[in-house]
């Protein structure tokens, strides 16, 4: 398959003002997402515990054909909640451009990169499968993203997540930035936009002509601010633009699947 | 001028107008007046209509200017209501007008023309020896119509190429077909169209909210027009079409600046610039703080400050546990008034 779909509606999605799902809804949901064909699930964040940690817990123990992915800080007590749950994969997630780095986390580059090895090697050393979010890498110095892939790899991690946190992106832009990366790094890239300028799907497929072999979606591009990359949407434009089927079933099944989804969610669009 | 780049103006051609009558019927002409007013002070310079256009709205402004787009003779007998700017005439039917009487010739050859053309057919235009269109027809600009996808590699060059061996103004309309409109027109913008046609709250060509928005935020572009506006187009464009923008539409939607997120809403806090890639001023609104399933203790601290409650006395970490199971429950966030509620029955069993 020349592109993975990651679908990020039980993390990123949900994240939306205003969306509570319940411990039933999430399952409910990953069932239909994984019969939509998707290779992985990012299911949530266990360390906000309670109901959330419990709905990780049931996806992971679901069996599904989807992988199931939970997000992490750079926490070694986060990692342990989400191994807990039996995920898949843990996702350790790190903000990398100066802005974030400085305002938010109110640390410098080499604490990110200090603490990114300290968590990784920890969750690596617990025979976890990671991958790692680079937070606000279309912000970030991208002499600084290199440098952070080199050393994610030689740890032995084999993805990494380029993360357009606000949406700023342009195509071709993101296109020379993967190829850049890509050709430094053998690294697997995973795409993550976010829809402020109404240019995610074609910020998806430009870094998937660049090499990027995953990309992140959610159903009904919900999520924060003007949403994600829109499941549906975007699977209909690799297949029209380059022939390739990324879903189960025909096109009209994963409309049906939406539909279904979107009553779990009490959308009306 | 509606935008400048490198100390180059550039225009912005509206097409709304023909897709909204195309759509929906009833219009009422202030309301239209208003939009259109809106449109102007946002940073559009002109304003393409067509006969459908002219039938369903029976006054246009006199104060802008407007672009009429041919497609049939009878079209023509509209070519006098004002005075149009430019004409646009399809490269597919241009001929046909050739064989009309030459009033008809006449009056055209009198009018500044905008060629559209689909870019498949370039290379027939590029190709063709004679070319004697441009020679019949005053054509000052070609619209290059279509584009759907984005080459993510070549250096524009066309753009350049196409002005110097056609010389004239080259304006750029893609479709949205792919999702992938006003990325084209960004990227056209940014290597020499002088001209991009955007319609707003788009989904058949690029959103112009999307583009001036994007060429000010991510480029920094001057747009000479008041972006606060866009809050009021919004407004009418619902009144027009009585129908509500999208919630998540980017740039309109009135979910976009809403968030709930512990992590959104400690960044945001500590400098909006971490989550937000403009700030809703700019385009005259606001951000709101959601509290739900998905808060931490910070935001709630906060928003404890917004409706003047008071901190002490109150666990804060079982309060917010309590936010989440009510926001679980209600499937949505927990409203400000159940909020207040909540704090008076906390108050109440600690004052048991």
């Amino acid at each position: 398959m020349g592109i993975n779909i990651v679908d990020t509606t039980l993390r990123d999605g949900e994240q939306k003002a205003g969306i509570a799902l319940s411990v039933q809804d999430k399952v409910e949901i990953a069932k239909i997402i994984s019969e939509m064909g998707v290779h992985q699930i990012e299911a949530g964040i266990p360390a906000m515990g309670g109901d959330e940690k419990i709905s990780v817990s049931k996806i992971a123990a679901l069996g599904l054909p989807s992988k199931i992915a939970a997000w992490n800080r750079m926490s070694t007590k986060d990692i342990d909640t989400s191994i807990e749950c039996g995920v898949d994969i843990v996702h350790i997630s790190s903000p990398v451009s100066d802005l974030q780095i400085k305002t938010k986390l109110e640390k410098d580059r080499k604490w990110v990169a200090e603490n990114l090895k300290r968590t990784v090697i920890y969750a690596l050393e617990k025979d976890c499968e990671v991958t790692v979010g680079l937070e606000d890498s279309s912000r970030a110095d991208l002499n600084f993203l290199i440098q952070l892939c080199e050393m994610i790899f030689a740890l032995g991690v084999k993805r990494v997540r380029y993360a357009d946190t606000v949406g700023i992106m342009e195509p071709k832009e993101l296109y020379s930035q993967i190829k850049k990366i890509r050709d430094k790094v053998p690294i697997d890239i995973e795409i993550h936009v976010h829809n402020d300028f109404g240019m995610a799907i074609s910020n998806s497929f430009a870094a998937f002509k660049a090499g990027a072999k995953f990309a992140d979606c959610t159903i009904t591009g919900m999520g924060e601010r003007a949403g994600n990359c829109d499941f549906l949407k975007f699977v209909k434009v690799i297949q029209e633009l380059t022939g390739e089927k990324i879903y189960t079933g025909d096109f009209e099944d994963i409309i049906e699947k939406e539909n279904e989804i979107k009553k779990i969610l009490r959308l009306n669009w | 001028m509606a935008v400048v780049m490198d100390g180059v103006k550039k225009n912005i051609i509206d097409r709304t107008i023909p897709n909204l009558v195309k759509k929906f019927q009833n219009f009422n002409n202030d309301d239209i007046a208003y939009f259109l007013k809106l449109l102007h002070e946002t940073g559009i310079d002109l304003f393409e209509i067509n006969r459908d256009s002219m039938d369903k709205i029976k006054k246009f402004p006199l104060n802008l200017d407007y672009i009429y787009r041919i497609e049939n003779i009878e079209d023509y007998n509209y070519l006098n209501n004002y005075n149009f700017k430019y004409i646009i005439l399809n490269y597919k039917t241009i001929y046909r007008f050739l064989l009309e009487d030459e009033k008809i010739q006449k009056n055209l050859k009198e009018h500044n023309i905008i060629l559209e053309i689909d870019i498949e057919d370039l290379d027939e235009l590029y190709l063709s020896e004679d070319n004697k269109i441009f020679c019949i027809f005053n054509i000052v600009c070609l619209r290059i119509n279509n584009v759907s996808k984005l080459d993510f590699i070549d250096e524009d060059f066309r753009i350049k190429d196409l002005k110097s061996k056609f010389n004239v103004l080259v304006d750029f309309c893609a479709s949205n077909k792919y999702y992938m409109a006003t990325a084209i027109i960004i990227n056209a913008f940014l290597n020499g169209s002088d001209i991009i046609t955007t319609e707003f709250n788009s989904n058949d060509y690029a959103a112009m909210e999307e583009v001036i928005i994007a060429l000010k935020s991510i480029r920094n572009i001057e747009i000479r027009g008041d972006l606060k506006l866009i809050s009021k187009l919004t407004r009418i464009y619902e009144k027009i079409t009585s129908e509500r923008v999208y919630s998540m539409k980017p740039i309109l939607g009135e979910d976009i600046f809403k968030y709930e997120s512990g992590i959104h809403a400690d960044g945001i806090a500590k400098n909006p610039k971490n989550y937000e890639p403009f700030n809703p001023e700019l385009i005259g609104t606001n951000r709101k703080l959601y509290i739900g399933k998905h808060s931490g203790k910070a935001a709630l601290v906060v928003k404890f400050k917004e409706l003047n409650l008071n901190c002490n006395n109150i666990d804060m970490n079982l309060f917010l546990q309590d936010i989440r199971e009510k926001s679980i429950q209600e499937k949505r966030n927990v409203l400000d008034n159940e909020i207040i509620e909540m704090y008076k029955e906390y108050n109440k069993s600690y004052q048991r």
